[in-house]
C-alpha cells in the first residue's frame, strides 16, 4: 500500500497533464492550472529545505573544525545576516507588505555592495581561466580537435570587429581563388579515386565557384558573395551546423524525457520511491 | 619551442588584463553592425503601435550582469521611446533586484513621464519556474495578488484590462539560465501565441537558435548582440543619443572583450605553432636516434 498510493497519484497527475496539452479545456485546463499552484507552493517549501540543507552541512563541518571550516563559517555569517536583515526587513518600512528592495533597505544594500560585486567578481575570473585553459588544451592533434579549433578561432574572430576589418575588403579575385584551389584539392580526389573525400571537396567547391561566378557575372562585382567575410561565416556556422547539431541533441533528449515520463506515469521506473528497506 | 608551449599561466592572466585595462582606460569603443537575429528584435518593437503590453521578465542574477543588463537597459529605452506598457516580472530571486536597477537608473532618470501603476508595473519574484509560467498563463492573480509594493493588483490601473499572459503583445525576456527564455518559448509563447523575443548570455545562445525564428521572434546572444542593438537605438533615435555613448554600457565593453579575443586568438596560435614546431623538433631527434 506505501508504494500503490504514489504510483496511483504519479500516474494521475502524468495522464491529467499529459492530457491537458492535447484538450486545453475544462476540466483538464482548471485541473492543470491547481496542479501548477500546488507546485509552486511546493517550489517555496523547497527554499527552507534548501537553506536547512546548507546550515546544516556548514555548521556540522564547523563544529568538527573540519579543513576549510573557515570558509564554511564565512559562508554562515554571510547567510544568517541576509536572512535575518530580509526577515525583519531592517532599515527599510517593516510590515509583509513592503518591498525588500525599499528606500533604505539594508538587504538591497548588501545586495547592491557586497552580494553583486563578489558574484561579478568571481564569473570575471573565468576570462583568466578559459584564456590560461584554452592555450594548454585547444591544440590540433587531431581531425576533429583541428575543425573545432579553426570553429573557435573563426567564432571568436566573428565576436570582434576585427573580423569583419579584416576580410570586408577582400578582393573577388581571392573569392575566385579559394574555389579554384577546392576545385584542384577536388580534382586529386577524383584521380586518386577517393570518391567519399570527391563529393564532399566538389559539393563545396561548385558551391563556392557557383557562388563567386554569381557574384561577378550576375551582381557585376562579387557583391553577392559571402562565405569569406568573417561575420558571415559565423552566421552561417551558428545556423547550419551548430543548429544541426542542437537539434540532434535536443531531439535525443526529448526522445529521452518521453521514454522516462511514460515509465513514471506506468510505474515501471520506480526509484524515485526509494528502496523497499527506506 | 617546449618552453614556449609550458608558458608560466601568469603571463596569459597579465595579457588578459592588460587587453582588459587599456582599452578601459582609453575609452574605446566599436560601432557594431546589427546581425539579423537582433534587428528581428529591434523590428518587432519598431512594429508595435504605442500602449501595447509587454511582459519583461528579468531571470538572471549578478553574475551574469554585465552582459545581460544593457540589454535589460536597452529594452526598457526602446520601449519607453515607443510608450509601451511595461510589466516586468521574474522567476530568478535575484531577477527584482536587477529589475529594480534598470527601473531606478533608466526608466526613472530618463523617461520622467513614466508613472508606475500606469505605465509600469513591477510583479516581483515568484517561486516555481516554468510553474510560474504555467499559471499565468490563465491569470497573473492566482500568484500575484499584489505588486512588490504591496499594492493589491486590482488598485493599479495598467492591471485592469489584463488578466493572463494571452493580454500580452509581447513577452521579452532576459535569462542567464534556468529558467529562462527557453521555458518562456515551451511553456508561455507556444501555449499562447504571443510572440516571444530576449537576450541570454553567449553560452547559451547556441541552444537557442533551434527556436529561431519561428517560436523565436529574434534571440541576443551575449554583449555583442548587446551593443548591437545600442547601436540601433543610436541610430534610430539620433535626435535623442546623437552619438553619446556614455550611456551605452555594452558599446564601452566590446573594447575590452574584442581586445580580449584577440589576445586570446593570439595565444592559441602561438600554441599551435610551438605544439607542431616541437613534435616536428621531437620527430627529427627520433629518427636520428633510429639512425
Amino acid at each position: 500500500m506505501r508504494r500503490q498510493i504514489p504510483l496511483l497519484i504519479t500516474f494521475a497527475v502524468g495522464v491529467i497533464m499529459l492530457f491537458e496539452a492535447f484538450i486545453p479545456h475544462p476540466p483538464f485546463d482548471q485541473l492543470n492550472e491547481s496542479l501548477s499552484i500546488t507546485f509552486d507552493v511546493l517550489a517555496a517549501f523547497a527554499f527552507v529545505l534548501g537553506g536547512g540543507n546548507l546550515a546544516k552541512i556548514h555548521l556540522s563541518k564547523i563544529s568538527r573544525s573540519e579543513p576549510g571550516w573557515g570558509y564554511s563559517a564565512v559562508t554562515m555569517a554571510g547567510f544568517f545576516l541576509m536572512l535575518a536583515i530580509g526577515l525583519f526587513k531592517v532599515g527599510g518600512p517593516s510590515g509583509i507588505k513592503h518591498a525588500l528592495e525599499a528606500e533604505g533597505s539594508w538587504f538591497q544594500a548588501a545586495y547592491d555592495y557586497c552580494f553583486l560585486p563578489l558574484s561579478a567578481t568571481t564569473f570575471s575570473l573565468l576570462a583568466f581561466f578559459v584564456a590560461s585553459a584554452s592555450y594548454r588544451a585547444f591544440r590540433a592533434k587531431n581531425r576533429e580537435a583541428t575543425l573545432l579549433l579553426i570553429a573557435a578561432l573563426i567564432i571568436l574572430l566573428g565576436r570582434t570587429l576585427v573580423g569583419t576589418a579584416l576580410t570586408e575588403t577582400l578582393p573577388g579575385s581571392l573569392e575566385l581563388l579559394f574555389g579554384a584551389l577546392l576545385a584542384y584539392l577536388a580534382w586529386e580526389q577524383f584521380r586518386s579515386k577517393r570518391w567519399i573525400s570527391l563529393s564532399l571537396i566538389g559539393t563545396v567547391a561548385a558551391f563556392v565557384l557557383a557562388r563567386t561566378l554569381y557574384g561577378y557575372l550576375i551582381l557585376a562585382g562579387g557583391g553577392d558573395f559571402y562565405l569569406l567575410t568573417v561575420p558571415d561565416l559565423v552566421n552561417w556556422i551558428m545556423v547550419v551546423p551548430q543548429l544541426a547539431g542542437q537539434r540532434a541533441i535536443m531531439i535525443g533528449i526529448c526522445l529521452g524525457i518521453i521514454s522516462m515520463s511514460l515509465r513514471l506515469i506506468l510505474g515501471v521506473e520506480r526509484s524515485y520511491l526509494g528502496s523497499d528497506n527506506d | 619551442m617546449e618552453r614556449l608551449q609550458a608558458i608560466d599561466r601568469r603571463w596569459i592572466f597579465l595579457f588578459i588584463m592588460l587587453a582588459v585595462v587599456i582599452p578601459l582606460a582609453f575609452d574605446l569603443t566599436i560601432d557594431e553592425v546589427a546581425t539579423p537575429e537582433v534587428q528581428a528584435i529591434y523590428d518587432r518593437i519598431e512594429a508595435l503601435p504605442p500602449g501595447s503590453n509587454v511582459l519583461l521578465p528579468f531571470d538572471y542574477g549578478p553574475e551574469s550582469e554585465p552582459e545581460l543588463q544593457p540589454m535589460a537597459d536597452s529594452y526598457v529605452r526602446h520601449l519607453c521611446r515607443r510608450k509601451q506598457k511595461l510589466f516586468f516580472m521574474c522567476l530568478w530571486p535575484t531577477g527584482q533586484a536587477q529589475t529594480l536597477k534598470t527601473v531606478d537608473q533608466v526608466l526613472e532618470q530618463e523617461f520622467s513621464d513614466y508613472s508606475y501603476g500606469r505605465d509600469y508595473v513591477m510583479l516581483g519574484f515568484r517561486p516555481g519556474g516554468q510553474g510560474v509560467i504555467q499559471v499565468v498563463v490563465t491569470d497573473f492573480r492566482t500568484l500575484y495578488q499584489s505588486d512588490v509594493e504591496g499594492t493589491p493588483i486590482d488598485e493599479i490601473p495598467m492591471m485592469q484590462n489584463v488578466k493572463g499572459l494571452k493580454d500580452m503583445d509581447l513577452i521579452l525576456n532576459i535569462s542567464g539560465g534556468f529558467p529562462g527564455l527557453k521555458e518562456w518559448i515551451q511553456f508561455g509563447g507556444d501555449r499562447t501565441g504571443v510572440p516571444v523575443a530576449g537576450g541570454v548570455t553567449a553560452v547559451q545562445a547556441p541552444l537557442l537558435y533551434p527556436y529561431y525564428p519561428r517560436q523565436l521572434s529574434g534571440i541576443m546572444g551575449g554583449l555583442k548582440a548587446a551593443a548591437e542593438y545600442e547601436s540601433l537605438l543610436i541610430q534610430g533615435y539620433s535626435e535623442a543619443y546623437g552619438t553619446e555613448t556614455e550611456r551605452f554600457a555594452a558599446i564601452r565593453r566590446m573594447g575590452p572583450q574584442t581586445l580580449a579575443h584577440l589576445v586570446i586568438i593570439l595565444f592559441l596560435v602561438v600554441g599551435n605553432v610551438a605544439y607542431f614546431a616541437s613534435r616536428g623538433s621531437s620527430g627529427e631527434r627520433l629518427k636520428s636516434l633510429e639512425k
